[in-house]
């Protein structure tokens, strides 16, 4: 893509328009001549404010759809705008950019960096940023992120002396740090026992309510519901979304109940 | 499960666990077997230096005599005269075994081709002092006195077979050397390898010492006490009690007997003493630091081998990490863990020590052909129990090393808690500290490794690219002789038979160009001194006789003065001409033209001051100093050029001396170029095996460097893919590496160089004859395989980068 201007900068925020656009995403894996669809024919749109779930069995592609979100894969077929902008023909640099600006992530395991501190964990993405904040400005987001989830005061402390669920939330105040248009946020409390998922799913709740975009993945039903929209993936497909939890979980016939109860 | 079973068991899994990873075993069995190899066939050499016994009689008691003579100008040591020797010989009380020994050319006219064989004159101790193997026949008998000349001879195996055809009735068979017949009484077998301090171990044919015609019955032609000789020495066995020191007690008391007749004999000299040396002392002399150094290079590069097994062991224990994760968490002890890696280890360093063995058997063998005649005892080296020994051990060693360091590495209780609590965070198992030690000791031994290798290069380079001062292509030297000529005709009619001969060969249609002299482009150097008139004398310098014709023929500009008068060459004159760096040796301005020098005659005019002559073995002692001294009429020395194409062989000249006088001999014949190739053949031995050692080191270094950055890389893998993840663009990850790996690498440069920068100034005495510090060498090597490191470190990286973040996360 041959433009004299970052094409990662050239664009408008808009009430009205997606942060993210996704038109007839498919994604197949190629391995020892068996082909795999991971993912056929994806209509997605993500509006800023949205909090979305994309639910469904283990292997549907779930983490497939939030790895493309987050330009950390390629489709194999489709168009992916975000922010307006095109990504297909977009260079590494180019995509990291626009990871960097854009999008927060927010993944199962951490993965926080055991050897840096939890303030380093949180400013690493700033300190990707083209243009070079201060170590003032990097200060101030940092501490900004770390007191949204409430673990300002172990910013010295290492990854391995939190909890898994003091970890999660310092990965969530990472994603925050960089002031992302989205929230990707990959099965968050997936390692988690019940306290502490209950804890960082009201810390999602309460970001979206402060206006965060977020797009959450996860196979508890229960904390599908917390989201405004929910999408549920069967077999790479989108075969249902909606816009209420009642609804899913009072339609028997409902393939998310129907593929909960085939799990179990 | 009994012990048998149990070590069954394992060992077939880790069979079918190797069997899984052929690129594994593959790269430790060729980085080993070939490093190994490379030690082992050194390991022989240090170990027939310096602990086989030799194949001698009784070596702890076996001493070498020789004399050590005080002149005015310093002490002289290593040549001997006959007189102080014989004189020795039959007064001394402190051996029970004992021979003088002096090889010399012998013309053995009664053969095809009249050839020139190495005849070695000894007493018949000689064949019990050095266990010489008699395939037939016998050696000789004991009774003989030292003065008779016995007309018995010994031949070895190689010479019956040249020369007469390895016939079963070789015995009582005759030779003849022109004036007398020899009597082939024994054959010497072809396993007996000749003490190297005589003639580089070459001899042909033994004849008793009497009939040495250099000291006896030789008519007082030579100067018994001042012709002295580096070859001749005595040789026996200390009776029982006897020290060393007795020894040179004994011989010292013996010299008053002589003291008076030497002093008059040996006029520049102003004393003289015994000087006894144990025999593997002399036999061996300086080559055994060689094999030390050699040892200490091929454990440099075992060392390197050692750390990039390492890294290949750290990787495949990355790659097992599951399995051994499970096995802990199923209840492995890590005792049994270990037992396992040790199996697998174990199985993998013997096989590569196998490997090893049968390539040092062939590594040997060609180093015996390479090395025969230029270092002492090389065909006594073989693969032997102490060498199994060392490579059995070695495999048990090395074994345990990987296995310990492997097993360390895999952090029991980081894998146990890893599987209970999968996912949390990443689990560094080996710290970036270790890692960039690693790299940086990596570097700075293969570093080390390359600049000595090019140290030695740059030797070698200095001295092949040395302009000699002299054609060597197309060009022959011999030296021709009729024996008795020199008594019947005078100076003037040999000179001009000289003139006649020289014309002759002018005419053959295939010869160029025709100069008087002896060629100084010559394996073996004589020396001598220059004493000016106020009795100042030089160092001992190389020498030669050459004609006026030389200098113009053979290219070496003449700079100041003149070439030979014809006077001087009919010996009606004494002339001298020196090199330049001789002539400011004698006189600090370099000015000496026109000053008179004793030397072999007295009162030598300087004439002619030459370019300087540099011998390639010699270049270290001597800086090109060289004595011309005027190539007078006793024999017929001339250097003949042919046309390019052309081979003049010894028949043809002997023929064509023998139109002009049927009793022509020839004493020498050389092809300077053949000659030119003896003489820098180890040059160009040391600058192959130089660039294969730098080579080999620059591909160890680069695999190590690769496989710790490999492992370290796929250790660091899933946090590549969280920073790509958070938008860590190209430029910031090859920061890391910067970080992480360059810096060590270069770091581990810096310290090779300052290491090498203190060895070479603390050791340059010792180093120096065979290394030389040359910047326009050592920089581009360092350059260069600095270069390759860093590529090496690069490339594992930019697969990661190259490929999508997910796979980084999903660590493929």
């Amino acid at each position: 893509m041959n433009t004299t201007t970052s094409p990662v900068k050239a664009v408008k925020k808009s009430k009205q328009e997606p942060i993210i656009s996704l038109k007839n995403i498919a994604k197949t894996y190629h391995s020892s001549n068996i082909e795999i669809k991971a993912l056929s024919d994806i209509n997605l749109d993500i509006m800023p404010g949205d909090y979305l779930s994309i639910s469904g069995p283990s292997g549907c592609g779930k983490s497939t759809l939030l790895s493309l979100l987050g330009l950390l894969d390629s489709p194999t077929n489709g168009e992916y705008f975000i922010q307006n902008v095109d990504t297909h023909n977009l260079s590494m640099d180019q995509q990291a950019e626009l990871r960097n600006l854009h999008i927060g992530f927010v993944f199962q395991s951490f993965n926080l960096i055991d050897e840096l501190s939890i303030f380093d964990n949180v400013a690493l993405p700033l300190t990707y940023r083209e243009e070079t904040l201060t170590q003032s400005e990097i200060e101030q987001r940092v501490t900004q992120a770390l007191a949204q989830v409430e673990m300002e005061h172990r910013k010295s402390h290492k990854p391995n002396q939190l909890s898994g669920g003091q970890q999660q939330r310092v990965a969530i105040a990472r994603a925050l740090a960089g002031q992302p248009s989205i929230l990707l946020v990959d099965e968050p409390t997936g390692n988690l026992d019940s306290k502490n998922g209950d804890a960082v799913m009201d810390i999602l709740n309460n970001l979206n309510k402060q206006g965060t975009t977020i797009c959450m993945v996860t196979h508890d039903v229960r904390y599908a519901g917390h989201a405004s929209k929910q999408i549920h993936l069967l077999d790479g497909k989108v075969i249902e979304s909606s816009l209420a939890q009642e609804d899913m979980m009072n339609n028997a016939n409902s393939p998310i109940n129907q593929s909960a109860q085939a799990a179990v | 499960m009994s012990a048998f079973i149990k070590t069954k068991t394992q060992v077939n899994l880790a069979f079918r666990s190797l069997k899984n990873a052929p690129g594994f075993v593959a790269s430790v069995m060729v980085t080993m077997s070939l490093t190994l190899a490379t030690l082992f066939v050194v390991f022989s050499l240090v170990n027939t230096y310096f602990i086989k016994p030799l194949n001698v009689l009784d070596e702890q008691k076996l001493f070498v005599v020789e004399q050590e003579v005080d002149t005015p100008v310093g002490t002289h040591s290593g040549y001997q005269s006959y007189k102080s020797i014989v004189h020795w010989y039959k007064t001394q009380s402190s051996f029970d075994k004992l021979t003088p020994v002096n090889p010399n050319n012998v013309i053995l006219t009664s053969l095809p081709g009249e050839p020139k064989v190495v005849a070695t004159f000894a007493m018949p101790d000689y064949f019990d002092l050095f266990k010489v193997p008699m395939l037939l026949g016998q050696s000789f008998a004991d009774d003989l006195p030292l003065e008779q000349a016995s007309d018995n001879v010994v031949i070895s195996e190689a010479f019956w077979k040249k020369y007469f055809d390895s016939t079963p009735d070789i015995i009582g068979k005759t030779i003849n050397d022109g004036e007398r017949a020899f009597n082939i009484i024994g054959v010497v077998a072809k396993s007996f390898e000749p003490p190297y301090m005589f003639y580089s171990g070459k001899t042909d044919i033994w004849l008793h010492f009497g009939s040495d015609q250099r000291f006896f019955n030789n008519g007082e032609r030579d100067n018994p006490w001042d012709n002295t000789y580096k070859s001749l020495k005595l040789v026996g066995t200390a009776k029982p009690g006897t020290t060393k020191e007795n020894i040179r007690k004994n011989l010292d008391d013996r010299i008053e007997d002589i003291r008076a007749e030497w002093l008059e004999g040996y006029e520049t000299s102003t004393d003289f003493r015994p000087l006894v040396t144990p025999y593997r002392t002399i036999e061996l002399g300086d080559k055994g630091h060689l094999s030390l150094f050699l040892l200490a290079g091929t454990l440099g590069l075992l060392l390197i081998a050692i750390v990039n097994v390492c890294n290949l062991f750290f990787s495949r224990a990355l790659a097992q990490h599951k399995t051994l994760a499970l096995q802990a968490v199923l209840g492995a002890k890590r005792r049994l863990l270990f037992s396992a890696i040790l199996t697998q280890t174990l199985i993998l360093m013997v096989s590569s020590v196998a490997v090893a063995l049968f390539l040092s058997a062939w590594g040997i063998k060609l180093f015996k052909q390479l090395a025969t005649g230029k270092l002492p005892l090389v065909q006594s080296l073989t693969i032997d129990i102490n060498l199994l020994a060392v490579a059995i051990g070695l495999s048990l060693l090395l074994a345990y090393l990987f296995a310990l360091v492997t097993s360390r590495l895999v952090d029991y209780k980081a894998l146990k808690n890893q599987l209970q609590s999968s996912g949390k965070g990443s689990v560094n198992q080996v710290s970036a500290r270790t890692v960039k030690i690693l790299i940086t000791a990596q570097m700075t031994f293969a570093s080390l490794l390359i600049i000595f290798a090019c140290l030695a290069l740059t030797k070698t380079h200095q001295t092949l690219e040395r302009p000699m001062g002299s054609k060597v292509d197309n060009m022959y030297s011999f030296i021709a002789f009729i024996r008795g000529e020199n008594d019947i005709l005078s100076m003037t009619e040999r000179f001009d038979k000289n003139q006649k001969v020289k014309e002759a060969f002018r005419q053959l249609p295939q010869i160029k160009k025709v100069s008087t002299g002896n060629s100084p482009v010559s394996l073996r150097v004589t020396k001598s001194t220059l004493t000016d008139m106020n009795a100042k004398t030089t160092d001992f310098v190389p020498q030669g006789w050459v004609g006026s014709d030389y200098f113009e023929h053979t290219g070496l500009k003449v700079l100041k003065g003149r070439t030979f008068s014809d006077e001087a060459l009919r010996g009606e004159k004494n002339e001298v001409m020196v090199t330049q760096s001789l002539a400011y040796l004698l006189d600090p301005s370099g000015d000496v033209l026109g000053k008179i020098y004793n030397g072999h005659e007295e009162k030598n005019e300087v004439v002619g001051i030459t370019e300087d002559f540099n011998h390639p073995n010699y270049f270290d002692q001597d800086k090109g100093k060289h004595i011309w001294w005027p190539s007078r009429p006793f024999s017929y020395n001339l250097i003949v050029e042919t046309k390019p194409g052309y081979t003049l062989s010894q028949e043809k000249i002997l023929q064509t001396l023998r139109k002009e006088d049927a009793r022509f001999n020839i004493w020498e014949y050389r092809s300077l170029e053949q000659e030119f190739e003896r003489i820098i053949y180890m040059d160009i031995i040391t600058l192959y095996l130089s660039y294969i050692l730098a080579a080999f080191t620059l591909l160890l270094a680069s695999v190590g460097i690769y496989g710790v950055l490999s492992y370290n890389l796929g250790l660091r893998r899933f946090e590549f893919g969280i920073r790509m993840a958070l938008g860590a663009k190209k430029a910031k990850l090859y920061k890391l590496l910067v970080k992480d790996a360059i810096v060590p690498l270069l770091l581990g440069v810096i310290l090779a160089n300052l290491i090498t920068l203190v060895i070479y100034n603390q050791f340059y005495e010792s180093l120096s004859p065979w290394l030389t510090f040359d910047i326009s060498f050592v920089l581009p090597a360092i350059l260069i395989s600095t270069g390759i490191a860093i590529y090496a470190s690069i490339r594992p990286m930019q697969k990661i980068i190259k490929a999508k973040p997910m796979k980084a996360l999903r660590n493929e």
